[in-house]
């Protein structure tokens, strides 16, 4: 049931990040606590958030790049970390292994991007004999289709990643565990370092590769 | 005002149907559907030749669109007026402020007040700042009131006035919040880093700082993304932490 909950509220979050509005409800230093909190655990939520929103603080979405996406590794690490109990360790090895589904659900935006050309051409058509009610039905019909696509996505990735990551995390043994967590003290630096080059030498941001 | 009061909130949706051949046209279209309609009545000839006109490429910084609806509706209420030739103007000007209010937007929203707002937040969660929960939602109201001001007033500015529209938007990017940016960032990551010294475990902070040290060393020379840095930092970590 929560896991529904999570996830509706999720697939909302990120159609916010291009399709409606741009409140930024889709940035991991909102989405994750507010996951959280709807959890009733948003420390993790709140660790989650920092290393995320500093790992793509430097990203710029300019013109018609599609940024890799934050909102769905920082919902989904935040539902799976705190329904196991907010290890930190865990929360690493979630991050590490939810980053690449980030940038896999990004190939499947750039999909529907694609497709949503075919409501542009039904709109001409349409307004082609005259009827503009299409405006408004294909704007809805699209902004739905960001939605389900989210929603889907993370309904999927929460269900299968809180059956599965526990089971290969206890795999790993005390030792790795707990260089795991040790990780976790260290991992914003990854942003934090990349923040400080991007403000000192403005000129190395245009040529960072995750604006392409 | 009431029409205006229609299109802001349907200018949200700008971005519902962007695709790659029209990209934000398609939202444009959506967003001033009311405006036509008052200016052509519904269901007229008309209104369908403006849907026409305006269902074309267009792309620009969601947060600049409403100085471009502002100026082309002034237009179309020229043509709505029986102006002749307006026609053609009215569509190329959605172009020609398009792209400059765009690159104009980048560098004030996304390079500017995100990270900004951003970094004050993670600041929060290094200093441990109580209740927990207040961080994000002070921080989505910290950013948007701003915005949604500046979305609105741009709007009425732009239906009102065409030259005024250059001055505002000159003012906000030469204003002391874009100079400041880099100053400002590099001031809150030396806050977390102390942050994180003062409340955090044993040499916790340190650990980090050198860290923080490797990534901006590292990265510039090795021209790497900020991802492929995060399993770099780990995997050095990892790394250190089995074979201690």
């Amino acid at each position: 049931m929560k896991m529904l909950i999570v996830s509706l509220l999720g697939g909302f979050f990120m159609t916010d990040a291009v399709a409606f509005g741009q409140f930024m409800f889709s940035r991991p230093i909102f989405a994750a606590p507010v996951t959280g909190l709807v959890l009733g655990d948003v420390t993790t939520g709140l660790y989650v958030g920092m290393i995320m929103e500093l790992v793509w603080i430097t990203v710029v979405p300019l013109g018609n790049v599609v940024p890799p996406d934050a909102t769905v590794v920082s919902v989904s690490a935040t539902h799976i970390a705190s329904v196991a109990g907010g290890d930190k360790g865990y929360i690493v090895f979630l991050i590490l292994i939810l980053v690449p589904l980030g940038i896999l659900f990004k190939k499947v935006d750039v999909l529907q991007r694609e497709f949503n050309a075919y409501f542009a051409h039904k709109m001409e058509e349409r307004l082609e004999e005259g009827d503009i009610s299409y405006i408004d039905r294909g704007t809805y019909l699209s902004l739905g289709l960001f939605f389900l696509k989210g929603f889907l996505f993370l309904l999927i990735l929460i269900w299968a990643g809180t059956e599965i990551f526990p089971f290969i995390y206890s795999g790993f043994g005390e030792n790795l565990q707990e260089a795991l967590g040790g990780t976790f003290f260290v991992l914003p630096a990854a942003g934090l370092g990349t923040a400080i080059s991007t403000f000192m030498f403005k000129k190395s941001q245009s040529k960072d590769k995750d604006r392409r | 005002m009431k029409t205006i009061r229609k299109v802001f909130f349907r200018s949200f949706l700008l971005q519902a149907v962007w695709n790659y051949e029209l990209m934000q046209g398609v939202g444009y279209l959506y967003s001033i559907l009311p405006e036509l309609k008052k200016l052509y009545g519904e269901k007229t000839e008309e209104l369908i030749a403006a849907c026409r006109r305006h269902l074309t490429y267009f792309n620009t910084h969601p947060y600049m669109v409403a100085f471009v609806i502002g100026t082309s509706t002034r237009i179309e209420e020229e043509i709505s007026r029986g102006k002749a030739g307006a026609e053609e103007y009215s569509t190329k000007i959605k172009l020609q402020l398009g792209g400059p209010l765009a690159a104009l937007g980048d560098k004030i929203f996304w390079a500017t007040w995100r990270p900004l707002t951003g970094l004050t937040a993670v600041f929060c969660v290094f200093a441990g700042v109580r209740p927990g929960y207040l961080i994000p939602l002070v921080f989505i109201l910290f950013y948007n009131i701003p915005i949604i001001i500046f979305r609105w007033r741009s709007l009425v500015l732009a239906y009102r006035a065409q030259t005024e529209i250059a001055d505002e938007v000159w003012k906000i990017n030469n204003s002391f919040i874009t100079k400041a940016l880099p100053y400002f960032g590099l001031l809150a990551i030396t806050g977390c880093i102390v942050a994180a010294a003062i409340t955090w475990p044993g040499f916790r902070g340190l650990q980090l700082a050198v860290y923080t040290a490797i990534v901006v060393i590292l990265k510039p020379r090795l021209k790497l993304s900020v991802t492929a840095m995060l399993y770099i930092i780990a995997a050095i970590s990892i790394a250190a932490g089995l074979m201690i």
